[in-house]
């Protein structure tokens, strides 16, 4: 179904529905087409009772006809139906950059449900009649004996009551076996607070459920594994609910700030003994069924801070509320506010600290009731000086020098310096850095990674063997030994050349070194009284 | 004639030589003798404008602001003290007994970061230099760990060990050091801009700095408490920071001569 209308040859809207027929629950797409014009935001399609119209995206589309561009922009829509029966959708003006657009109005017939699941069904609740400033829970329930997939809940246009900001709308999920079959109950608590005194209509709330379809020709996923599955999206409303709100009877208590609910005090002290000019923390908090967002603590006196007897320093005070499970097993609200307030007693003896009390409306009685907690006594001790907490300004000024005592003379001699900064510490971690770093310089790591020589004993030159060659392989090996202790060598890797670093014994050692390399190359013998004593000389040095 | 007065000149216009430390320390000490606290607070204040920022220097003039009885002058010096010298025992018994002077019964606040408590004992800059030293250490050890590997792991030791010590120093140095009251009685307010009175300091109580926004700072006791005050009535124990005239007692100016 089409409408057009063009108000200027160069601007013009429209409004089409996919599908004119629907069934309860069904979703179709409604499209607002904008040519040649620009609308300032999106643009609202109010829609009527028994209907849904809520807005998905927009796109943008050009196209020439004869040698001229046009420019349409989409707005996409999605029109559920809630409620058999039919329904006009328009018309519509839309204020654009070219003037007034005008919408005709479309026609939407719905039939009733085509029952799928027989066990489907959604309900909501919400107390008959309510307080002006009462917070109650909106509850929707949706229950279905269908694999559901995934449920959106749109709680339903606030008549006569505001969503209460404190807290969160919270959902729960169970089932159940019902005639053999297991049902899905999807629970939505939603906190509300009543305004307006009167009578209310609230409308119904909706859901949009998913669910798994069954194709009996498809194959069956394999072990069980089920991948991208179709699904089908269904709209589910509930039931309109009457609601009247009364305003709060007069004769409210002094004092009363708007509390409606059922509240309880409780003030605990963190001591009850406690030195004059010592603190004491009262643990002041106020229980209930209603959130207590922004309750202050009323102050003792006007001036708020001093009393008699005592001084108070109120702390900021702090506020909870969350869904706890109620007596009935559905959720309820638990709300609690928390004050600290400090004591601080100025002078000895039994002190009676008034507590406050805080006036509220009860709902269930309809009266208005006092919450309240016993004073508090404490018992004030003169030992200022022993209060485990410290005081503040209060301590008694003692008399200059009144024990006889002084501080510790000045200095005289000194060595004036001046004080030590970390600024230039990291120096001390050149050299150790410089090191490390060199170990990247392939000359110096080799020289820093080189095992030292062995730390062999020294054979003795009085056990050498008889056999000639053998006593020449052992002497050889002690010359070597003794030139690689003294150089810092390996004894494998010593070579003449190294001799010269020995001083004055290079040239004795390089002659040695030579008679040893003959004898054993050309055979011969080598003069062993020699050899001992340069032993002995490069182990003395 | 005009040569004589152009030397005459340049001997006149030659910058005075500023006073070598050890002779301004001798002015104040002399001062001290002869109990004029105030011309010794004027010299030991000159030492530290000149850059001899000491532990004694320190010490000393907390002992002359003492016995003019500017007892909130007298802590913030012996805590600049304490925090050049964290170890020195005449010190922290000085600051014992001033405090027995002050209206607040209040702990004094810990200084060092909470994962390097030997800090207590060390200043800032002695944790740094002492840890590079033994990170220096540990990376030499490191170097030659291949000639002598039994060196390896005391090597790593010493150098985790000793940037662990350097850190706890910088983290000390650049922590907030605690602050003194100078104010004659500091309201502390809960909140930035007014808030209820939460309780009351007085000249000489010792607290941290928190934070500061504007001319409000926020401080915090040892026992947890907070609060914040005008930023103006407070001085920082920071040794390198200008001595506050606020903490030193007021002077009498003489009346100009009658006309």
């Amino acid at each position: 179904m089409i409408g057009w209308v063009s108000v200027a040859a160069a601007a013009s809207a429209t409004m089409q529905a996919e599908r004119s027929e629907l069934s309860e629950g069904q979703t179709t797409a409604l499209q607002l087409i904008v040519t040649d014009g620009q609308v300032a935001g999106v643009p609202e399609i109010r829609a009527p009772e028994g209907l849904q119209i809520r807005y998905r995206a927009q796109s943008v589309q050009s196209y020439m006809v004869n040698f001229k561009t046009s420019t349409s922009v989409v707005y996409q829509y999605d029109l559920s139906a809630l409620r058999a029966g039919g329904y006009t959708v328009g018309p519509l003006t839309l204020q654009s950059s070219k003037g007034a657009l005008q919408v005709p109005a479309i026609r939407i017939e719905v039939r009733e449900r085509q029952a799928q699941g027989s066990l489907d069904r959604v309900t909501a609740a919400l107390p008959e009649t309510l307080w002006a400033g009462q917070v109650a829970v909106y509850r929707m329930q949706f229950q279905t004996d269908r694999n559901l997939v995934n449920a959106q809940w749109t709680p339903p246009d606030p008549v006569g009551v505001a969503p209460e900001p404190a807290l969160q709308p919270v959902t729960e999920e169970s089932r159940v076996v019902q005639d053999g079959k297991t049902v899905t109950i999807e629970d939505l608590y939603y906190p509300v607070r009543a305004q307006s005194p009167g009578r209310h209509t609230i409308p119904g709330g909706v859901l949009q459920g998913q669910f798994a379809v069954v194709n009996p020709k498809r194959r069956q996923p394999m072990f069980g594994l089920g991948g991208f599955g179709e699904v089908s999206a269904e709209i589910f409303s509930s039931q309109p609910i009457p609601v009247e709100i009364k305003a709060l009877p007069p004769g409210a208590p002094a004092g009363f700030a708007g509390l409606v609910g059922r509240f309880t005090l409780t003030a605990t002290p963190s001591a009850t003994t406690v030195a004059a000019g010592g603190t004491v923390t009262l643990d002041l908090r106020l229980k209930g069924d209603a959130p207590l967002s922004g309750l202050k603590l009323p102050p003792l006196e006007a001036d708020g801070s001093r009393v008699e007897g005592f001084r108070v320093y109120d702390d900021q005070p702090t506020w909870t509320a969350e869904w706890v499970k109620g007596a009935d097993g559905k959720a309820a609200i638990a709300a609690e506010a928390v004050f600290k307030r400090a004591i601080v007693p100025q002078s000895p003896g039994a002190l009676t600290v008034p507590l406050p009390s805080f006036a509220y409306f009860d709902p269930v009685d309809g009266a208005y009731r006092i919450a309240s907690a016993d004073p508090i006594t404490l018992q004030v001790t003169g030992d200022a000086g022993q209060a485990q907490v410290r005081s503040y300004g209060e301590a008694p000024i003692p008399p200059p020098d009144a024990t006889g005592e002084d501080i510790l003379p000045m200095r005289t001699q000194v060595r004036l310096a001046r004080a030590w900064t970390g600024e230039r510490a990291w120096w001390l971690l050149l050299p150790g850095a410089g090191l490390l770093l060199a170990q990247a310089i392939p000359g110096l790591r080799a020289r820093l990674s080189r095992p030292s020589a062995p730390a062999e004993e020294l054979p003795r030159l009085d056990r050498l063997p008889a056999d000639p060659e053998a006593r020449l392989a052992e002497l050889d090996r002690i010359l070597r030994l003794v030139l690689a202790r003294r150089l810092g060598r390996r004894p494998d890797e010593i070579q003449r050349e190294h001799l010269a670093a020995l001083g004055d014994l290079a040239e004795e050692a390089l002659e040695i070194y030579r008679a040893v390399e003959a004898a054993r190359y050309r055979g011969g013998g080598i003069d062993e009284d020699r050899l001992r004593r340069l032993v002995d000389a490069l182990g003395a040095r | 004639m005009s040569a004589l007065l152009a030397i005459w000149l340049s001997v006149t216009s030659l910058p005075t030589a500023a006073a070598a430390p050890e002779d301004r320390w001798a002015e104040a000490q002399g001062a001290a003798a002869r109990q004029d606290y105030a011309g010794a607070t004027d010299a030991y204040l000159a030492l530290l404008q000149e850059g001899v920022v000491d532990s004694d220097v320190y010490y000393n003039l907390g002992n002359v602001l003492y016995r003019q009885q500017a007892w909130a002058g007298a802590i913030l010096a012996w805590r600049r003290a304490a925090r050049l010298d964290p170890r020195d025992p005449d010190v922290e018994a000085n600051l014992v007994f001033a405090r027995r002077k002050l209206r607040d019964a209040t702990d004094p606040p810990r200084e060092a970061p909470w994962f390097a408590p030997w800090q207590e004992f060390l200043s800032p800059g002695e944790g740094q230099w002492l840890g590079m030293a033994i990170a220096g250490i540990g990376l030499a050890g490191l170097a030659i760990r291949r000639r002598w590997p039994a060196a390896a792991a005391p090597a790593a030791v010493a150098a985790a060990a000793g940037l662990i010590c350097w850190i706890g120093g910088a983290a000390d140095a650049q922590a907030p050091p605690g602050a003194v009251v100078l104010a004659a009685e500091a309201r502390l307010t809960s909140d930035l801009s007014g808030g209820v009175d939460l309780f009351t300091l007085h000249a000489g109580a010792e607290v941290r700095r928190l934070d500061q926004a504007g001319d409000r700072a926020l401080v915090g006791l040892p026992d947890g408490r907070r609060g914040w005050m005008d930023a103006a009535g407070l001085a920082a124990a920071d040794p390198f920071a200008p001595f506050p005239a606020d903490a030193l007692p007021p002077r009498v100016t003489p009346a100009p001569p009658p006309r």
